[in-house]
C-alpha cells in the first residue's frame, strides 16, 4: 500500500515537470519526440521461478499465446494481452526439448523446432498439457552447439520450412552434419528438401504476403554484416560452410567452395562470378543499426500496428530492439532499405510474432550472446498506440537517385533546403574472414530536390550512384508542419539495381548547387592531432559516440554488449592503441564477451583519438596513481 | 579463445595403486574362520547370502560364529596414514559392514538399498562418534550421512573410492590438523567432500588418535564380498624449498629473453609468487631458488601461467609455453637426493586474464606441494549447478549424453517420481544408462551458451548397450546391428499410469516404425521401487521370428528365479513361458541374453 501511494507522489511529480517542460518549450521548439511516444513497449509478467528464455512465440486464435525456450518448456499463456491490469497465467504445456528455438501453431497442434527434431506437440487427452511429442522430422547433429535449428515457418500450402546454422569450429562449417547452413522444406513423408545453402547464423526467416522466403543473417565469416536475403531454390546465400553439401543428388545447386572468389571484393563484384551468389535484398550496416540480426515480421495487421503496412520489421538481439525495413522490386528482385524503429526492449530480442490485436510479441534471451536489454530473458509487447509518427515511411530507388515518402507532409522550405541531407554509400568485403570493415566510402552529391505537391514525398536526385552499394541517406534538415524533427532521420538502402524509369526535371536553380568534387570527401580522414594531454571536451565526445553508434554497445560503466569504457581505461592503452583496436579490433583481448567487435575503420582517425582520449581520462579519474604506469611507455 | 580450451584440459595426477593380492589371506593379520577367498561372488536382491564360486581374487565374509564379535573383524597388514583407497564390495540384503581408516573412521558399508534420505549408518555414510557420557538416545554424534544414496542392490557390485587425509600432530602429540576425508565417490557419485572428522568413530580399535592404524574391515555383522582393493599411501617426504630471488622486468617479454635488459626491480622472497609482478601486463618475473630432494626419485612438476613461462630445473627445461592459467602443464625429472637448483621465469605481454602463476611438485607416495605462494594462482571461476529436479511427475529432458567416448545427439533423460531415471538414445530405440537418485545436470547445457549441451546423470549410473532390442529372424543366430536403417522413430506418448501409493504420472511410450511394424517401448518404474519395466510391443506382421535381446554383458549369470545377474552390475527379470525360455549366447566375445517373442509383446525388468 505504501509503494502505491509513493508511485502516485511520484507519478504527481513527474508530471509536474512535465508540465513545466512543457510551458518552457512552447515559447521555443515543439518538445521531441521518443520512440515511446508512439510504440508503447508492454512487459508480461512472468512467475518468478519460470525461465523463460524465449525460442519461440505462437500466438493462437484463442487468445493465448505459446512460447517455447531454450531450456525445452513450452509454456501456454492466457491472458498474454493483459487486460485492464490483469495478469497472464501460465501452464506448462510441454517440456523436455531440446533448446527449442521455433514454435508454430496449426489446427489444435504446436510445431515446434528442437536441436534435431521437428515435432508436433498435441493434447490429445484435453488437460492442457501435451501428450504426444510426434517426430515430424529429424535430421543429423554433430554435436556442436552451434548447429542450431530454426522454424517452422508455414507457408499457404501448409508445408514447412527450417532454417540450420552451421557449426562453429574457429569458423562456420557445415560439413560436420547434413544440410547445416541451409533452408529445407520438410516433405509430407517427414523427408528433408534442400532449397538454399550459404546461411550461417539464421535465426528468424518469414514467408512474406507474395510467398517469398526471406531470411536474416548474422555478421561472422563470409559475412561482412548483418542482412536480409530473399532466398529461392538454388540460391547461395555467402556463407561457404553449407557448400559441403552441393555434391548431393538432391541439391539444386551444385556449387563448391573452390568456386568462391575469396580476395575480399565486395559481394557485388563477388555475384557477377559466382550467379548462384545472391545478393541480400537490405543490408543492416554493422553497429551503425544492429549487430545480430533476428527474427522478422511482415506488417499484415492491417493499420493495427500503424502505417508501415507492407513493411517489415527486424529485431536485433544484442541490440535489444526492433528495426523497421522497406522492400521493392526492382527488374524483378527485392532490394530497400532500412531504418531504426524501437529500441529499449528488455534482453535479447530474437522472436517476434503478431498479437490476435495486431501488437507485436517479442520474446527474448540473452544467455550466452550479451544484450544492451539487462535482463536474461523477456517476453513483451509492443503496441502502436495510434498516434502518428514522423518518420520516413520508404525510400525506393530512382533511375537518378531516391524517392522519400514520409508519414505526414513536411516543410517545403526545409525539404528544398539541399543542406537538409546528406547521401554517402560505402559496401563490405566479401570473405572468409570475420565481419568486415566498411570499405569504399564516398559521397553522394545531391544535385536537387523536388518535393511533391502534398508535401509527403522528395524526389533527391544524387550522383555517384553505385550499383551493389550500401546508400546512406539522411535527412536531418527535415521538419513537419509543426517544425517538428524527424523521429529517425537515416535510413540505409541497398542500391543491388537502379531502376529504368523517366529522369526526375529539377528546376533551374537547384540544379548546380552541389557538384561532384565533393564525392572523396566522405574517405578524407581529417587528421587531428589529439595530445593524450588535451583536456577532453566529454559533451562532444557523447555526441561522437552517439554519431558513430559506439554507445550502441558499450556504455561508460556498464557491460553492455561490449565491455564498459571504463573497463577498456584500465587496460592502459594509449590513444594510438586504442585507434588501431578500433580499426582493428581484437576480440581475443575480451574472452568474456561473446559478441565480437567489427573493425570501425570509417570512424575519421581524428574522432577515433578524441575518444580515446576521454576513454583514458575515465582510467585517470579512477586511479590517479597509475598515472605514471600510462606514461611510461 | 582462450576460455574455450578450459574444457579441454583435465589436471592428471600420479598414480601408483598397489593391489592387495587376494590369492590367500596373507595380507591380514589373524583372519578369523569367517574370511575365505573365492573366485568369485554374486548374489540375489533378496538374499541375504552370497553365492562364492572357488578360484582367487575375491575376499569373501561369511558369518560362522555369532554376530558381534570384533575378533571376526580384519585387520590388514597395511599400517597407513594418509591414503586414497578403492575397492569393489558386495553388501547382501541386510547386511553391514565398514571399512576403518586407521582402525579408527569408518566408512559404513550397509545394504541401503531404495533408501530414499540415507542416514549416518547408511552406505557411503561415515559412521557417528559415540560417547554414552552424552546421555541415552543421545551417544551418536557428528556422522556424516552421504551426499545421496549410491547404494546398490545386494548381490550387485558397488564401487568405492576413499580419499583420506590422516590427522597430524607436533612433537609434544598435540593434534595441529583433524583426519580428513578428502572425497569418498560410491558408484561414481561423490558423497562426501573435505569433511574433517573431530575424533574416532564409533568402534574405532584405538580409543586415541594417531598419525598410523591399519585397515580394519568389520567382519561380524553379516556377509560381505570385496575384490580389487587398491591403495596409494602418501607417507614419503618430498622436498623443502629455499626462499628465492627475483628480477622483475618490463616490457613485451614473450620470448622470455632477458639478457640485454636491467631488472626493474630485485630481491628476495619467501616463495616465488606473481604478486610481486607491479605491472598488469607487459612483464616478465624470473624466480631463482633451490629445491632439496629428499630422496632420489623422478619428481613430478606442474606449472600453470597466463602468458608465457618456463621451468627450468639443474639446466633442463622441464615445461614451457604459452598457456591460460587453469592449465596445468606438466613435466618430470629424476632428482637425486639434495640440492637442486630452479629457475621459474613468468612473462605476460597482453593484458586481458588474470596474472597467475603457479608451481607444484609431487612424486610418488607423496602429496601435490605447493611451491609457488598460495595466492599466486587464482581459483577457476565458480560455476553454479544448474539441475533438473523430479517431483511427482515425469521430467523428460533431451539433452546429448555421453555414451563412452562418443556424444549421442538425439538422447533423451527421463526422471520418474521415485528416483528411477534413464537416458535412452531416441534414433536407436535403446538404453544409454539407468540409475537411481538425482536426476540431471543440466549445467553444460544452460549455463551461459552450454556449449556441451550435455546432460549428466547425477547418480550412479550403471552403462547399457544402445541397441534396439527386437530383431526379425529366421532363427536364434540374428544379429542386433548397431544402428538400424529400418528403424524409424516416431515420437513418444506420455500415458498416465497411477502408481500403488495413488501418484498419477506420465511415462513415456517411445514409438517406431521397424519392418513394417509399428513398435511401443514403455519405460515405468516397478512399484517396489527396485527398477524399471520395459515393455516392449509390436501392431502388424513382418517376415521372421521375433526376437528380443535383454542384455548384453561379459558375463551373464542365472541368478535363479528366471533372473540373470549381468557383469554384477544390474539383474534382468524375466518371465519365460514353459516352453520358450530366454538364452545366453556369445556374441563376439560377448555374452547375450536373448528370447523368442511369442505373440506381440515381451517385458522384463532392470533391478539395480
Amino acid at each position: 500500500m505504501i509503494h502505491q501511494v509513493k508511485t502516485k507522489i511520484f507519478t504527481l511529480t513527474a508530471a509536474a515537470c512535465l508540465l513545466a517542460g512543457q510551458l518552457l518549450m512552447a515559447q521555443n521548439k515543439p518538445k521531441a519526440m521518443t520512440e515511446e511516444d508512439y510504440y508503447e513497449i508492454k512487459t508480461l509478467s512472468i512467475p518468478s521461478d519460470i525461465k523463460l528464455e524465449v525460442g519461440g512465440v505462437a500466438p493462437i486464435p484463442d487468445g493465448r499465446v505459446a512460447v517455447c525456450t531454450r531450456r525445452g518448456e513450452v509454456w501456454m499463456i492466457e491472458n498474454p494481452y493483459q487486460i485492464g491490469g490483469t495478469v497472464p497465467h501460465y501452464t506448462l504445456f510441454a517440456s523436455g526439448l531440446h533448446e527449442a528455438l521455433g514454435l508454430a501453431y496449426k489446427d489444435g497442434s504446436l510445431y515446434c523446432t528442437q536441436r534435431g527434431e521437428l515435432t508436433k506437440l498435441t493434447d490429445t487427452d484435453a488437460d492442457g498439457k501435451a501428450d504426444l511429442y510426434e517426430c515430424v522430422a529429424t535430421w543429423p547433429l554433430s554435436g556442436n552447439y552451434h548447429e542450431y535449428s530454426y522454424g517452422p515457418v508455414f507457408d499457404k500450402n501448409g508445408d514447412m520450412y527450417l532454417t540450420f546454422n552451421v557449426a562453429w569450429v574457429g569458423y562456420g562449417e557445415g560439413k560436420l552434419a547434413k544440410w547445416r547452413g541451409w533452408l529445407v522444406k520438410v516433405r509430407k513423408d517427414g523427408s528433408l528438401e534442400p532449397i538454399a545453402t550459404g546461411l550461417r547464423s539464421p535465426a528468424g526467416f518469414n514467408i512474406n504476403a507474395a510467398g517469398d522466403i526471406l531470411f536474416g543473417e548474422n555478421q561472422g565469416d563470409w559475412v561482412g554484416s548483418g542482412r536480409i536475403t530473399h532466398l529461392e531454390k538454388g540460391d547461395f546465400a555467402g556463407n561457404a560452410g553449407g557448400l559441403y553439401w552441393t555434391k548431393e543428388p538432391d541439391s539444386p545447386l551444385k556449387l563448391t567452395r573452390e568456386d568462391l572468389p575469396d580476395n575480399g571484393e565486395p559481394m557485388y563484384e563477388a555475384a557477377k562470378k559466382v550467379k548462384q551468389l545472391k545478393l541480400p535484398a537490405v543490408w543492416f550496416p554493422h553497429a551503425l543499426m544492429g549487430i545480430s540480426t533476428a527474427d522478422m515480421l511482415e506488417d499484415v495487421t492491417d493499420g493495427k500496428f500503424g502505417p508501415f503496412e507492407g513493411q517489415y520489421f527486424v529485431l536485433d538481439q544484442g541490440q535489444s530492439k526492433a528495426m523497421r525495413m522497406v522492400l521493392e522490386k526492382v527488374n524483378g528482385k527485392y532490394q530497400g532499405a532500412c531504418f531504426p524503429f524501437r529500441d529499449g526492449f528488455q534482453s535479447g530480442t530474437i522472436r517476434a510474432r503478431w498479437g490476435n490485436d495486431g501488437s507485436m510479441f517479442v520474446g527474448m534471451t540473452s544467455r550466452g550472446w550479451g544484450s544492451t536489454g539487462k535482463d536474461l530473458y523477456g517476453l513483451q509487447r509492443l503496441v502502436w498506440n495510434g498516434r502518428l509518427p514522423f518518420e520516413m515511411k520508404t525510400i525506393l530507388a530512382k533511375p537518378d537517385g531516391f524517392e522519400i515518402e514520409f508519414t505526414q507532409p513536411i516543410s517545403k522550405q526545409a525539404a528544398e533546403n539541399l543542406s537538409s541531407y546528406e547521401l554517402k554509400s560505402f559496401t563490405y568485403k566479401y570473405h572468409h574472414n570475420y565481419g568486415s570493415p566498411i570499405i569504399n566510402q564516398e559521397n553522394c552529391p545531391l544535385k536537387g530536390v523536388i518535393v511533391s505537391e502534398d508535401r509527403l514525398k522528395v524526389r533527391l536526385v544524387v550522383d555517384n550512384l553505385r550499383k551493389g552499394y550500401i546508400h546512406q541517406v539522411t535527412a536531418s534538415g527535415i521538419v513537419n508542419e509543426e517544425g517538428q524533427p524527424l523521429l529517425h532521420d537515416f535510413g540505409f538502402y541497398t542500391l543491388n539495381d537502379i531502376p529504368s524509369g523517366e529522369l526526375a526535371k529539377l528546376p533551374a536553380k537547384s540544379a548546380n548547387s552541389n557538384s561532384a568534387k565533393d564525392v572523396k570527401k566522405a574517405v578524407k580522414v581529417t587528421e587531428v592531432k589529439a595530445s593524450p594531454n588535451a583536456p577532453v571536451d566529454t559533451k562532444q565526445v557523447m555526441a561522437l559516440l552517439k554519431k558513430h553508434a559506439c554507445t550502441s554497445c558499450h556504455a561508460a560503466d556498464s557491460k553492455v554488449v561490449g565491455p564498459a569504457f571504463a573497463e577498456v581505461a584500465k587496460r592502459k592503452y594509449t590513444n594510438e592503441q586504442i585507434l588501431e583496436l578500433v580499426y582493428n579490433p581484437k576480440p581475443e583481448n575480451w574472452p568474456d564477451f561473446a559478441t565480437e567487435m567489427a573493425s570501425m575503420t570509417h570512424v575519421p582517425k581524428g574522432d577515433v583519438l578524441k575518444i580515446a582520449a576521454w576513454i583514458n581520462s575515465l582510467g585517470k579519474k579512477a586511479k590517479p596513481d597509475t598515472e605514471k604506469l600510462l606514461n611510461r611507455d | 579463445m582462450f576460455k574455450k580450451l578450459l574444457i579441454l584440459l583435465f589436471p592428471v595426477s600420479v598414480m601408483a595403486q598397489t593391489e592387495i593380492p587376494l590369492n590367500d589371506l596373507s595380507a591380514f593379520k589373524n583372519p578369523s574362520a569367517n574370511w575365505s577367498i573365492e573366485g568369485d561372488a554374486s548374489g540375489n536382491p533378496n538374499s541375504s547370502v552370497i553365492t562364492p564360486k572357488a578360484g582367487k581374487g575375491v575376499l569373501l565374509c561369511t558369518l560362522k560364529g555369532a554376530k558381534y564379535q570384533r575378533t571376526d573383524d580384519l585387520r590388514f597388514n597395511l599400517e597407513h596414514g594418509d591414503i586414497r583407497l578403492s575397492l569393489d564390495f558386495i553388501i547382501p540384503k541386510g547386511s553391514n559392514s565398514g571399512i576403518y581408516l586407521q582402525g579408527r573412521y569408518e566408512v559404513q558399508i550397509f545394504d541401503s538399498w531404495l533408501k530414499k534420505v540415507p542416514g549416518d549408518g547408511d552406505c557411503g555414510a561415515i559412521y557417528h562418534r559415540w560417547d554414552e557420557t552424552r546421555g541415552k538416545g543421545k551417544e551418536g554424534y557428528e556422522g556424516h550421512a552421504p551426499l545421496q544414496n549410491a547404494c546398490k542392490a545386494p548381490g550387485l557390485w558397488n564401487h568405492i573410492d576413499i580419499d583420506f587425509k590422516a590427522p597430524t600432530f607436533d612433537a609434544s602429540g598435540k593434534k595441529i590438523t583433524n583426519a580428513r576425508f578428502n572425497k569418498v565417490v560410491l558408484n561414481g557419485v561423490t558423497i562426501h567432500e573435505n569433511i574433517e572428522l573431530l575424533g574416532v568413530t564409533r568402534g574405532a580399535i584405538f580409543p586415541e588418535e594417531g598419525t598410523k592404524g591399519p585397515i580394519l574391515i568389520q567382519g561380524d555383522h553379516g556377509q560381505v564380498a570385496f575384490k580389487n582393493i587398491r591403495y596409494e599411501v602418501f607417507d614419503k617426504p618430498l622436498a623443502t624449498f629455499s626462499p628465492v630471488t627475483f628480477d622483475y622486468f618490463e616490457g613485451k617479454l614473450a620470448d622470455l629473453k632477458t639478457d640485454k635488459l636491467k631488472p626493474v626491480k630485485s630481491g628476495k622472497s619467501d616463495k616465488p609468487t606473481m604478486k610481486l609482478a607491479e605491472a598488469k601486463s607487459d612483464f616478465l618475473i624470473r624466480f631463482q631458488g633451490k629445491i632439496t630432494a629428499s630422496e632420489a626419485d623422478n619428481y613430478l612438476f606442474t606449472t600453470n601461467w597466463t602468458g608465457t613461462g618456463a621451468l627450468i630445473v639443474d639446466g633442463d627445461t622441464i615445461t614451457k609455453g604459452s598457456h591460460w592459467y587453469s592449465e596445468s602443464v606438466k613435466g618430470s625429472k629424476n632428482l637425486s637426493a639434495g640440492e637442486h637448483t630452479y629457475t621459474l621465469i613468468y612473462a605476460k605481454d597482453f593484458s586481458w586474464g588474470p596474472k597467475g602463476l603457479g608451481l607444484f611438485i609431487e612424486r610418488v607416495g607423496s602429496w601435490k606441494q605447493n611451491i609457488t605462494e598460495r595466492t599466486s594462482l587464482p581459483e577457476p571461476e565458480p560455476t553454479p549447478l544448474v539441475e533438473v529436479k523430479v517431483s511427482d511427475e515425469t521430467m523428460l529432458q533431451r539433452s546429448f549424453v555421453m555414451f563412452g567416448k562418443k556424444k549421442i545427439t538425439h538422447a533423451i533423460n527421463v526422471g520418474m517420481p521415485n528416483g528411477l531415471n534413464f537416458s535412452y538414445n531416441l534414433n536407436q530405440g535403446g538404453f544409454l544408462q539407468i540409475w537411481r537418485g538425482a536426476f540431471l545436470d543440466a549445467t553444460e547445457m544452460w549455463y551461459e551458451r552450454g556449449e556441451p549441451q550435455i546432460g549428466q546423470a547425477m547418480g550412479a549410473a550403471v552403462t547399457m548397450n544402445n541397441k534396439f532390442p527386437l530383431v526379425y529372424a529366421m532363427d536364434n543366430n540374428g544379429v542386433f546391428p548397431d544402428s538400424s536403417a529400418d528403424l524409424q522413430y516416431k515420437g513418444y506418448r506420455l500415458e498416465k499410469k497411477t502408481a500403488s501409493n495413488g501418484n498419477v504420472a506420465s511415462y513415456p511410450v517411445f514409438m517406431y516404425a521397424y519392418k513394417g511394424v509399428n513398435v511401443k517401448d514403455q519405460e515405468t518404474p516397478l512399484d517396489s521401487g527396485e527398477g524399471i519395466k520395459r515393455q516392449l510391443s509390436v501392431e502388424g506382421e513382418s517376415t521372421g521370428k521375433l526376437y528380443a535381446l535383454l542384455a548384453e554383458g561379459s558375463k551373464i549369470e542365472d541368478a535363479g528365479g528366471n533372473r540373470f545377474n549381468v557383469d554384477g552390475q544390474i539383474y534382468v527379470q524375466t518371465f519365460p513361458s514353459e516352453t520358450n525360455k530366454p538364452f545366453i549366447r556369445d556374441n563376439n566375445g560377448r555374452k547375450q541374453l536373448v528370447t523368442l517373442v511369442e505373440g506381440k509383446e515381451i517385458t522384463y525388468h532392470l533391478i539395480f
